[in-house]
């Protein structure tokens, strides 16, 4: 029971992260209609450059987060400034975009890569990693934060949206651009900031999960794989529909990984997916849309 | 214009047919090298076909070719390990297989369009992947993978060569049904499919029908590839069929020019090659590999061979311009 418990929690904690991959995939997704496959790369940037500036540089947690953010903003709002708005503006095929977003993934890791020449590296824990026990509840720090960040972003971003200006005309950006244009919105400031948003963001998810396990330049791919899953899972386009994508994802893979074999859990999330796609072809909470 | 396209056709043909030879007299000791590198891009270019049946001219996105690779090279070894079977029975059992699995799959993801559909297709590659890795350790050899034995060709062992040719011929086959597709009813129905699919509709074209057809279709090439590789190979493992490779494939159909046969086999071609001419430079290869992908998309977003074309007839424009300012004195 109290492994279950655990489990539980902890597939809470992972969900989150992938959930908050999931949004930042959505968020992209809203702004501009293409899939961005470069946001597993700011998770990686969060984890890896963690690592390096922490255990290596010896700067303290609090700047190099600090540092870690502001980078991945500065290389989600580059990739946007050279690759995505300008091939939008020419109305390029929307594969094309996608698969130029995978290049620049590839660049990212590939750096990377070619910095730390590929090794395994381990992120410093903002919380201690053990499990304590809370009343009857066993709970990991480290996971409860992810937890709460998760909560809080969703929170922070649902208020930007519905509670100021910016966010207005953010929504209405991913309603109809020409419209929005015509109104006088600047849709390609609307379209780097939910960049900038999304790397941010990615960053600090890469910040929370990089202590679970220990971390290299070719980690993004999978985890940008699984929160591609639990958006698609919410139902692509619904931010919030993609954190609840990302705890089912997570739970399960916690579940599998902890009473089976850790090689079954990617399998058995795979298996999930196509089975809710068959009976729900448009997500958990997907509309049709035509 | 035809003909001149057919005389390009022809003495490609050529050169390819008499690599082998040339690179004996020039280059003796890359031959092998030169081999298995064109015996590589071949298996490449059937799969990169394949995926433009679907993809280029049906316009459905399939991110899992490597599972249908990976099940056309391991029904092939399996066929021939524990049956016994030859490799020239075990070849087309191995397509035919794949294709009874394509449909299977095709059951269950065609439902699907779009971003939805290139989700669905990618879970059955990282299944197949996973599966392979680690669920059938017993029977599919796990990490190791399946390891087959030497084909005999007229009571010698198979050289190089040998495979190269056998595969090539394999490569023209499936080019050549590829372009009789295209150009036949099926080929302009799932055309026609790709540019709207409701004015399809109307027009009295069955979707889901050409649909599940191009992804059979699609589906039984990815195996032919597998069964090739699977003999060529001389095994099996895993590591060949990543969900890498399927990402692979995708870029080269759409780097070389979405939409257009000769695009997938000169993206094939170039995105082949420029790995092993970067490997002089060791822990950069991958980077710079990605940097000139990178900038292919940035700056010739309609694929090489869509650029060159426009290149091309906007010199021929220009000259028609010219003429006619000349006649009009």
């Amino acid at each position: 029971m109290e492994k279950a418990l655990l489990l539980t929690f902890i597939g809470f904690g992972l969900g989150s992260i992938f959930g908050l991959v999931g949004l930042i995939l959505v968020i992209t997704f809203n702004a501009t209609k293409v899939i961005n496959l470069a946001v597993g790369e700011f998770v990686m940037i969060g984890a890896l450059v963690s690592a390096i500036l922490v255990k290596s540089a010896h700067l303290p947690l609090g700047w190099s987060i600090l540092i870690i953010i502001a980078g991945a903003v500065v290389i989600g709002i580059f990739l946007n400034w050279f690759l995505v708005t300008p091939l939008l503006d020419r109305n390029v095929a929307g594969i094309m975009i996608i698969i130029g977003t995978y290049a620049g993934a590839l660049i990212v890791s590939g750096s990377a890569g070619a910095l730390t020449d590929f090794a395994f590296m381990g992120t410093p824990p903002i919380l201690p990693l053990t499990s304590i026990k809370l009343w009857i509840f066993p709970i990991v720090p480290q996971y409860g934060l992810c937890i709460l960040v998760t909560i809080g972003v969703v929170v922070a971003y649902w208020y930007f949206l519905n509670r100021t200006h910016v966010g207005w005309a953010f929504k209405a950006t991913s309603i109809n651009r020409d419209m929005c244009r015509l109104l006088g919105i600047s849709t390609s400031r609307m379209i780097a900031m939910a960049f900038a948003m999304s790397a941010g963001i990615g960053a600090i998810a890469g910040l929370l999960i990089g202590p679970m396990s220990s971390v290299n330049a070719s980690m993004g791919f999978p985890v940008m794989v699984n929160g591609f899953i639990a958006s698609v899972l919410g139902g692509m386009g619904n931010p919030y529909a993609a954190v609840v994508g990302g705890w089912v994802v997570g739970i399960l893979h916690v579940i599998i990984a902890g009473y089976f074999a850790p090689g079954y859990a990617q399998l058995a999330v795979f298996l999930l997916l196509i089975g809710i796609l068959y009976v729900r072809p448009y997500g958990l909470f997907g509309v049709h849309e035509d | 214009m035809e003909k001149k396209r057919f005389w390009i056709v022809l003495v490609i043909a050529i050169l390819v047919v008499i690599i082998p030879i040339l690179g004996k007299y020039l280059f003796p000791g890359l031959n092998k090298y030169i081999l298995h590198v064109g015996t590589f891009m071949c298996i490449m270019t059937i799969l990169s076909v394949g995926l433009h049946i679907f993809f280029g001219i049906c316009g459905q996105i399939n991110f899992g070719c490597n599972g249908f690779y990976a099940c056309g090279g391991y029904i092939a070894a399996l066929l021939m390990i524990n049956l016994n079977l030859h490799y020239y029975i075990a070849l087309p059992l191995a397509v035919i297989g794949t294709g009874i699995i394509t449909v299977f799959v095709g059951l269950a993801v065609l439902r699907l369009r779009h971003w939805v559909l290139a989700l669905g297709t990618a879970a059955f590659g990282f299944a197949v992947f996973i599966t392979l890795r680690t669920v059938g350790v017993g029977f599919l050899g796990g990490d190791d993978g399946l390891f087959t034995s030497k084909l005999m060709v007229f009571g010698k062992k198979a050289s190089p060569s040998f495979y190269y040719y056998f595969i090539l011929a394999w490569t023209f086959i499936s080019i050549l049904g590829a372009y009789i597709l295209e150009n036949s009813r099926a080929g302009r129905a799932m055309k026609s499919i790709r540019a709207d699919e409701i004015a399809a509709q109307v027009t009295g074209i069955n979707i889901d029908h050409y649909v599940r057809m191009a992804f059979l279709i699609s589906g039984m090439y990815a195996g032919l590839a597998g069964a090739l590789y699977a003999q060529w190979n001389r095994g099996v493992s895993p590591d060949s069929f990543t969900p890498d490779i399927a990402m692979f494939v995708l870029v080269y159909v759409v780097v070389g020019g979405l939409g257009k046969l000769s695009g997938a086999i000169i993206g094939t071609f170039i995105l082949v090659l420029l790995p092993e001419l970067l490997i002089p430079l060791k822990e950069y290869e991958l980077l710079i590999y990605a940097v000139i992908f990178f900038l292919v998309i940035r700056f010739m977003s309609k694929g090489i061979v869509g650029t060159v074309q426009d290149l091309l007839s906007r010199r021929r424009l220009v000259g028609m311009e010219a003429a006619d300012q000349y006649s009009q004195g």
